[in-house]
């Protein structure tokens, strides 16, 4: 493997290195060798699992916080004591039908379950079954009440699913360090990618973002609203809220280029990070939304940067 | 190698591609199985739209013996939250209203309201009747605009700027919730109340103005937002 695709496999870089980028080169019908395998090791070659071990833990985690939060409300939301929706009101509404409810130890069984299974793929025990568990669960949480389901839930169960399907991490014999194909890395980073620019299209053309200069200003009044939203809708100028729409359209476009950009991946995760936290900040309980998303970045460090920046706490620690 | 990149072909196929597409445009193409198709719509969903309105579903019961209409708290009903200041039946209302299988939906409903009431309150009375209504609050007005606080999701059931607007009223008799055969819309106030200027920025041109949205029957001209797909 060529060790300059390994852990990151800059995109800029490996185009450069293909003469795409270059204006005299029109790359060849059939690619030369070397940058065919280039892509090839870009793609789903091997690579250090750091990162997506990273991401793992912190995408699990989020998934606990999640079911936490469901949880604490399980008679209402997995048992016959809430008022759920039928078969045939839901199939009418567009919705798929419901799974069964449980009982009250089916719900003990069930939360047991996604509890042990999380620790364990936090703690790399059992990935593979941890992960199916966790799938399970996901799709189970997510179609037994399609009422109390979001994006967020399919976003678990698309994850889950892909991680079960990809292949798992070896042991690098010399460094002792896990690998993994980036195979995986590479479709949930597509993933996160083409979540904001799908959604940055849709507000485009499908939505009002470029007709109105008030979508964030009325979006924020309404019953998402937070303290501190009301606070800032009190305090801030009209045309604040105007900036602040356009940034986050102009954020959601440009994300292909912000997150596949070397240089440019630092502006990206300042400003994806920061758009997640004011979401959380302004908008009751979108916090679960946005520590999901939030978790996608840590696929966007590299391997050398986390050590680097576990070095570096260590050291000032001391 | 060649199993690995058979996988990323079939996952791009499967996943990437559709998921790209759904959140573009809101929907799949093609009609696939309800359960996959659901799958895709993750993003490119929510908060497309400008607010001019923001609705807010209301539950109340009379209880044996009394004239006047008690307002629910939501909440206790139905503990588990939706996203932002309401709960899931909250959802279940919204999500259900202007559909023609709304009214049954509320009549079921009327009959669990009814139970639920007296299994928390068993002292205060039998439910003899539930209604339910909403209520339309216009954004850029002082309410919304300049809030003292967080949305409150109790507010007044008969605040002036926002009259009640009465959906469905149920009689329950034995377990069995019968319709209260024509609803009667709560006479809203007179009163005009001052609406804070619109600022230049956001005055529209009256031609682009959005039109009503069809997926509710609430509001009577303006659209309210009741997005809980996040």
């Amino acid at each position: 493997m060529s060790s300059n695709t390994e852990c990151d496999g800059d995109v800029v870089r490996l185009t450069e290195e293909a003469g795409i980028l270059t204006t005299d080169t029109i790359l060849p019908l059939e690619a030369s060798p070397r940058v065919t395998s280039n892509w090839v090791e870009f793609l789903v070659g091997d690579t250090d699992a750091l990162p997506l071990r990273v991401f793992e833990i912190l995408f699990t985690s989020s998934y606990l916080l999640w079911m936490g939060r469901c949880v604490m409300t399980w008679q209402e939301w997995l048992t016959g004591s809430g008022f759920h929706l039928t078969d045939t009101e839901l199939t009418a509404m567009g919705y798929p039908a419901p799974f069964e409810l449980l009982s009250g130890w089916g719900v003990l069984w069930l939360a047991a379950g996604i509890g042990f299974a999380g620790l364990a793929h936090i703690r790399n025990w059992g990935r593979r079954l941890a992960l199916l568990a966790l799938f399970a669960s996901a799709v189970y949480v997510q179609g037994v009440d399609l009422m109390a389901a979001f994006s967020l839930n399919k976003l678990y169960v698309a994850i889950y699913g892909i991680l079960l399907i990809t292949p798992g991490f070896s042991r690098d014999a010399g460094t002792g360090r896990l690998r993994v194909s980036a195979l995986a890395v590479r479709v949930i980073q597509a993933t996160l990618i083409l979540q904001y620019f799908a959604s940055g299209l849709a507000k485009t053309f499908r939505g009002d973002w470029l007709k109105y200069s008030d979508v964030l200003y009325t979006q924020v009044q309404g019953v998402y609203r937070t303290d501190a939203a009301a606070w800032l809708l009190r305090v801030l100028p009209v045309s604040s809220w105007t900036g602040m729409q356009w940034m986050t359209l102009l954020f959601e476009l440009e994300a292909p280029v912000l997150l596949c950009v070397r240089k440019l991946r630092f502006i990206a995760l300042l400003i994806g990070i920061s758009l997640h936290v004011m979401n959380a900040l302004l908008m009751k309980d979108l916090i679960f939304f946005s520590a999901q998303m939030c978790t996608f970045y840590a696929l966007f460090i590299t391997a050398e940067e986390y050590r680097w920046a576990w070095g570096s706490l260590k050291r000032l620690v001391g | 190698m060649n199993s690995r990149l058979s996988l990323l072909l079939i996952l791009l196929v499967v996943w990437l591609v559709p998921f790209f597409y759904a959140g573009l445009m809101g929907q799949l193409p093609v009609g696939i199985y309800p359960r996959l198709s659901h799958q895709y719509t993750a993003a490119g969903l929510f908060f497309l739209k400008r607010s001019e309105a923001w609705s807010q579903m209301l539950i109340q019961v009379q209880r044996n013996g009394m004239v006047e209409w008690k307002m629910l708290d939501t909440s206790e009903l139905s503990p588990m939250g939706a996203f932002g200041y309401r709960q899931r039946l909250d959802r279940i209302l919204q999500e259900t209203n202007g559909k023609s299988l709304a009214e049954a939906v509320r009549q079921r409903l009327a009959v669990w309201v009814a139970e639920r009431v007296k299994q928390l309150h068993p002292d205060q009375g039998a439910v003899v009747s539930v209604r339910f209504g909403a209520k339309v609050w216009q954004a850029n007005t002082p309410e919304l605009a300049q809030p003292a606080g967080h949305w409150v999701p109790d507010l007044p059931a008969d605040s002036p700027t926002t009259p009640f607007i009465l959906l469905s009223s149920f009689a329950i008799n034995q377990g069995m919730a019968q319709p209260i055969a024509k609803p009667v819309h709560v006479k809203p106030s007179t009163t005009k109340q001052p609406v804070s200027p619109i600022p230049p920025v956001f005055r529209r041109n009256p031609s682009s103005a959005p039109k009503p949205n069809s997926s509710t029957s609430v509001p009577s001209g303006v659209t309210p937002n009741h997005q809980f797909k996040t």
